[in-house]
């Protein structure tokens, strides 16, 4: 009867969903820490000893396994969600820095100091492809239908578009000096980048690689160096604008600036609640993670994070 | 499977668009002046260049002239880039006048040539008064502070990707990035910066380009552009006591985007 059961248990665990933790992972550079974070309670739940130099962090297609690029190690660490173990690191080529994971479960990968972006199966550690990018490759974002993954790079000013699966470059978009991420319209058409030091969000359409809408934030934001940049469930553009002190909010169509939100110092990464109603943004020089109410656009509570928070996640 | 074939037939259109561009018109970029310790960041920058140029089919050519009295020799080009004596670099920028073909100061910080304000003459390394103003910055803010010199770049230098430039440097090289090797490798990737930007150009609209639109990353955080002297606006390294202590604008002396606050603001009457 046992044995039964324990077969059947053996059976069915892996066919299991994963159950939605509710949970935050935010990547401390400074420290070498993922801090796990209740985010309903905003209670710390663990802090986790990842590795050198944490900064791109996300999940396996089902959540059950959060990634970490673990720039000094050449690596991308493997977190159980559930567990919060660190299962393993699986070799990553040369300073990986930001990744988006495939619907398929393939990681694609930044390597910063050579230049290529990575096709990573974090099954078997085996690198599928490597594409020749430009110089400090960084942001990393799959559009919404798996065929492209878009890729910035830093120092050469362009959004490099790979096609799926062939990984070959379709296109190459010059826009604003140090682009960081990529976010696209749910209907895949339109990608918006965030450029750090030309301070500006870049609009352009998917299917033809071409500018079709800029803004510059520099007169309505001092010291504005847009870097997170995120489809908002209220269908605006939300931007985490690193110095500017503030998350603003675009437009869509237009760019146009609609409002700023005040945040901690060097703000970055973000991730939305799963019913849209609440935004989480770390703050670099603040060592915290910013509450904001999406609907009232107002900061609503400041959780403590360890040191330099870089990227942020959340199970839900 | 239709979608498949258009973008494939698009994709081969726009390169033979490209390709007919591409004959039709490469850009000349010429080191002028020494290369004296100065063959790596001439090797590093034009590499990066041509990185850029290469994912947007625009071709480029370099070539280097050891005399800056050749200035003259390379009104084909579309960019000059001098390594010279103020009086070098000055008659380089007029022998270009005509054609309008950028030149881009890189060996001197002499004031006086800052003053000159020719339309085609253009100022990467810092002005002594660029560096003086930001130790003069510190010392208000650190009164105590002593042997404090500025400089436009120091290897170890990390912030703003400063650490990443260090190491392609160090990794082509095998040296520390100087100064010198800053201000030659950002010639390179600022004129490419504007070539990209603006691939059908002509010398003279480039110039129009670097006054009006650039916006430079110079790995240092804030994008420079040209002031009405020619002189670009840049962040500067405080050294004291032999260590990499701060940036400049100093905080507290002035705000920190205010690159305004360094450097020579007047042409001479």
């Amino acid at each position: 009867m046992i044995r039964t059961l324990l077969l059947a248990a053996v059976l069915v665990a892996p066919l299991l969903a994963h159950e939605p933790t509710h949970r935050l992972f935010v990547t401390n550079e400074e420290d070498n820490t993922v801090s796990v974070i209740d985010s309903r309670t905003h209670e710390l739940v663990k802090t986790i000893n990842v590795g050198e130099r944490p900064r791109g962090i996300g999940f396996s297609p089902d959540h059950s396994t959060v990634y970490v690029a673990l720039g000094d190690e050449n690596a991308i660490a493997e977190i159980d969600s559930t567990s919060l173990e660190l299962l393993r690191k699986i070799p990553a080529g040369s300073d990986p820095e930001a990744f988006a994971v495939h619907p398929n479960g393939h990681i694609y990968l930044s390597n910063e100091d050579s230049g290529l972006a990575s096709v990573l199966d974090p099954k078997n550690g085996e690198i599928l492809a490597e594409v020749k990018v430009g110089i400090e490759p960084e942001g990393v974002s799959v559009t919404p239908d798996g065929k492209r993954v878009m890729v910035t790079s830093e120092s050469t000013s362009m959004v490099h578009v790979i096609r799926v699966p062939e990984h070959t470059i379709e296109a190459n978009i010059l826009v604003g000096a140090r682009p960081r991420e990529v976010a696209f319209s749910p209907d895949g058409k339109y990608g918006y980048v965030s450029c750090e030091v030309g301070g500006e969000v870049v609009k352009f359409e998917v299917e033809t690689a071409k500018i079709v809408a800029r803004k510059k934030l520099r007169r309505e934001i001092k010291l504005v160096k847009p870097k997170g940049v995120r489809w908002g469930p209220d269908g605006r553009i939300w931007v985490a604008t690193g110095r500017g002190d503030v998350v603003a909010v675009l437009n869509a169509d237009t760019l146009e600036l609609e409002n700023t939100i005040p945040v901690g110092r060097r703000t970055w990464g973000m991730a939305f609640s799963g019913d849209g109603k609440t935004l989480f943004v770390t703050n670099g020089l603040d060592n915290s993670l910013s509450v904001i109410d999406v609907a009232s656009a107002k900061e609503t509570q400041k959780i403590p994070t360890g040191g330099m928070p870089w990227g942020v996640i959340l199970d839900d | 499977m239709r979608v498949g074939m258009n973008a494939c037939l698009r994709a081969g259109l726009l390169g033979l668009i490209a390709l007919a561009m591409v004959s039709a018109q490469p850009h000349k970029i010429v080191f002028l002046g020494s290369t004296e310790g100065l063959q790596g960041a001439i090797q590093v920058g034009a590499e990066e260049a041509r990185l850029q140029a290469d994912f947007l089919n625009i071709q480029l050519q370099f070539e280097q002239d050891r005399d800056p009295a050749h200035a003259g020799n390379y009104a084909d080009a579309h960019a000059v880039i001098v390594n010279g004596t103020p009086d070098e670099v000055l008659e380089a920028a007029r022998a270009l006048s005509d054609p309008g073909v950028p030149v881009l100061n890189v060996g001197t910080g002499d004031n006086e040539l800052r003053t000159e304000c020719r339309a085609n003459l253009f100022h990467i390394a810092p002005s002594d008064k660029m560096l003086a103003d930001a130790v003069a910055q510190w010392r208000k803010t650190h009164p105590d502070a002593k042997d404090v010199r500025a400089q436009a770049w120091h290897p170890e230098f990390v912030k703003f990707a400063a650490r990443e430039l260090n190491n392609r440097y160090r990794k082509a090289t095998g040296m520390e990035m100087s100064d010198a090797a800053w201000a030659v490798w950002a010639a390179y990737r600022l004129v490419t910066t504007a070539i990209v930007n603006e691939p059908e150009a002509t010398p003279k609209r480039l110039v129009e380009y670097f006054r009006d639109e650039l916006e430079f990353d110079s790995q240092k955080g804030v994008f420079s552009t040209f002031r009405e002297t020619g002189e670009m606006r840049q962040a500067l390294l405080i050294v004291a006591e032999g260590k990499l202590a701060g940036e400049a604008p100093v905080r507290g002396a002035a705000a920190s985007d205010d690159l305004d606050s360094l450097g020579v603001q007047e042409c001479k009457p």
